[in-house]
């Protein structure tokens, strides 16, 4: 009989690669387990009357995200993105953003630029406690409707209006008619703007709500008063910003008074036409490079590089006009999550509570990772404060003409958490 | 002198428009009230017309070439869309449906083509005159007078020629229409493609004088809807008088109301005249379309 003693029989080798293919799973599981990727929501705007704003806020949230997995991730753990299109409706956002944290394990929420659409998720977000980032700019969203688990990096719309109005008082006039988009945004942006307006001694002429999707402006804008009015303040955004900046050209209103945008008046905008010209605007951040102030330059460039952002501010790829007022907030809101995980050591929902104090009333420097500039987060209403541009049109291109301190646009806080 | 001018503005401004509904609203009764077919999606024809006239005329240089060569194509697109339809067009259910679709196809595709942010076309005619202290464009004018040649050439179509008694005959009987020699399918099909390069046209119309977006074909679409069901199916002048005298008069309110109280206050002020007077805007003529191929 053949001697098989020290030879591998067939029994042995199946036992063998059965074993070892267990344990290499069991250790494969265990490393995978010690290093679970952390997952961050994006809620964006693709389709619908916000989709020019979503095109980039999914560009940024992607270039952040990139960059810190390059850099190691959040305290060594690998990040993912997950986002949902909100459609730019308030019901249809709310349910994508209970989607993001129930089916896509979301660990945090970067919010929508809309401001419905935020505000009908900060309770998605209460009730899962999951830390929600909105970029939509109503004053509620960190005032009467808002709650620990929110916090918004960039301006409300409280604070654009407190940062804005003297500046335009002091250069442009002091009797103003305002129109403005009739939701909650544009009736909010009325109330600030004339609250500070008629505190400080100046006119509230008229003010004309316009229904969205208006695409006659003749009648809305045939109401100005062209004899007493010396600003034109227009609170509109996206087809109907333009529309109606077209049309008040063609009306002459741009010989009679000087018109002023509010921060969606040019988003993402091409300035250069004939009807643009002269127009003022309220910017969060500057579109060309060149205006850019010179201690952010370098952090400009690289964010810009990675986002795919030529220095004039159109997109690389397409030459499509960047929303410049917004598009950075995702990319700091990945880095504000970053830094507040490492900092209180997060490592799933039970520290909660500890990320949350992380952020509340964090400062930062204009860096890499924020390059919009020096910003703070107040810790009682978890409200962010940066500073402002105030840009024209000149020759087709926006011009910077001045900076607006993040402290101008300190008001009293509406809620206290 | 502020009254005039605010007058005079708002009817002149609604006039215009008005014009322009009529347009859009006309050939959706070709479509609708001829034919028979409930076409969710002509909106998106005025949209593409738009967004076609926006591209052509960047890209070929001339506005006014663009002008005559969209409604063609949408023509062509409408035709080749009816032959898709065909086998559901008979049914209501399954043609709301279907049209839907293609509504969503259609914005869909304009979206993934230009995306989302709004376009400007420059107005062709950049001169304008002073309408007692408010500048008008010339463009607004133009505008205006090629509506009112289409809409007579449309009723030479539709009134003096064979085409036109080919088209109410074969949705007033296509089987007798056929057996007399009427190519029913051809009729519809061609009907559907009048339909849409009319809707066309008044996109690329409006083009200047807009921000154009995918999503600017279904804001429209419900006003005309209801222009066309206030005139009466099948009745295109009606429509044409309904079109013009429900913008002339939100013009006029504008200038006593806030223009949207000005847009509500229209609407029920048409609703209760129906209520009244249903046959109002019906020219003094009977509420069904005569089959000689008079009284459109």
């Amino acid at each position: 009989m053949k001697d098989y003693t020290g030879v591998l029989t067939r029994r042995d080798f199946l036992k063998l690669v059965g074993s070892s293919a267990l344990a290499v799973s069991v250790v494969f599981r265990q490393s995978c387990q010690s290093v679970p990727p952390l997952t961050v929501g994006l809620q964006v705007e693709l389709t619908g009357g916000l989709a020019t704003y979503g095109y980039w806020h999914l560009k940024s949230a992607r270039a952040a995200i990139e960059k810190v997995n390059q850099e190691g991730g959040i305290a060594g753990r690998p990040v993912r993105l997950v986002y949902a299109d909100t459609e730019t409706d308030p019901a249809t956002g709310s349910r994508r953003m209970r989607k993001l944290i129930l089916k896509n394990n979301a660990d945090f929420v970067i919010g929508s630029q809309h401001s419905g659409v935020c505000l009908a998720s900060l309770p998605v977000s209460k009730r899962f406690t999951t830390p929600y980032f909105p970029i939509g700019e109503a004053t509620q969203i960190t005032g009467s409707q808002g709650h620990e688990f929110v916090f918004r990096s960039n301006y409300s719309v409280k604070a654009h209006a407190r940062s804005g109005y003297g500046w335009v008082m002091d250069n442009l006039g002091v009797n103003w008619t305002i129109i403005y988009a009739d939701y909650a945004m544009g009736q909010s942006a009325l109330h600030e703007w004339s609250q500070g307006l008629l505190a400080d001694g100046g006119r509230l002429v008229d003010q004309i709500p316009v229904p969205q999707g208006t695409d006659d402006f003749g009648p809305y804008l045939k109401k100005v008063n062209t004899e007493e009015t010396d600003v034109l303040l227009i609170v509109l955004y996206g087809p109907d910003a333009l529309a109606c900046i077209r049309r008040s050209y063609e009306m002459g209103l741009d010989q009679k008074m000087t018109r002023f945008g509010n921060t969606g008046s040019v988003e993402a905008l091409d300035v250069d036409f004939p009807g643009a010209e002269s127009l003022f605007s309220i910017t969060n951040y500057p579109r060309r490079s060149v205006d850019v102030p010179q201690e952010l330059q370098e952090f400009d460039r690289e964010f810009r590089s990675r986002v795919g952002v030529d220095r004039d501010g159109k997109g690389l790829e397409n030459g499509r006009i960047v929303d410049s007022s917004h598009y950075w907030v995702p990319w700091e809101n990945v880095h504000f999550l970053r830094d507040a995980a490492e900092a209180c050591d997060w490592k799933g929902k039970k520290d909660t509570t500890r990320l949350i104090k992380a952020l509340a009333g964090v400062t930062v420097q204009g860096s890499d990772s924020h390059p919009q500039g020096n910003k703070y987060i107040r810790e009682i209403d978890h409200q962010g404060f940066h500073a402002q541009y105030i840009q024209q049109v000149q020759d087709g291109e926006l011009h910077v003409l001045a900076s607006l301190p993040p402290e101008l646009g300190e008001y009293e806080p509406t809620a206290v958490l | 002198m502020a009254l005039i001018s605010q007058v005079s503005f708002g009817v002149l401004n609604g006039i215009v428009w008005g014009l322009v509904l009529a347009l859009a609203s006309s050939g959706l009764n070709v479509i609708f009230g001829l034919l028979g077919i409930v076409n969710v999606a002509h909106g998106s024809f005025y949209m593409l017309g738009a967004f076609l006239g926006w591209f052509l005329a960047n890209h070929i240089g001339s506005y006014w070439l663009a002008l005559v060569i969209v409604p063609v194509l949408l023509a062509i697109l409408g035709m080749g869309i009816e032959v898709i339809l065909k086998p559901v067009e008979n049914d209501i259910s399954l043609s709301v449906l279907s049209t839907f679709g293609v509504m969503l196809a259609l914005q869909g595709a304009a979206l993934l083509m230009w995306g989302g942010a709004p376009k400007r076309l420059a107005v062709p005619l950049e001169y304008g005159f002073s309408l007692f202290g408010t500048g008008y464009s010339y463009y607004r004018i133009i505008v205006a007078l090629v509506a009112i040649l289409v809409l007579f050439v449309l009723w030479l179509l539709l009134d003096r020629t064979g085409f036109g008694l080919k088209l109410r005959a074969a949705r007033e009987d296509s089987e007798l229409s056929l057996a007399i020699g009427i190519p029913v399918p051809l009729v519809y099909t061609l009907g559907f493609g009048l339909g849409a390069g009319l809707a066309g046209l008044s996109g690329v119309l409006v083009a200047p004088m807009v921000s154009i977006t995918p999503d600017m074909g279904v804001r429209i679409f419900a006003l005309v809807f209801l222009i066309v069901i206030a005139g009466g199916l099948g009745r295109i002048w009606n429509s044409v008088l309904v079109a013009i005298s429900f913008s002339a008069l939100r013009g006029l309110l504008t200038v006593f109301v806030d223009p949207t109280k000005g847009i509500i206050a229209t609407f029920v002020f048409v609703l209760l005249l129906l209520t009244v007077k249903p046959d109002f805007f019906q020219l003094g003529e009977n509420q069904e379309p005569r089959p000689n191929g008079r009284g459109l």
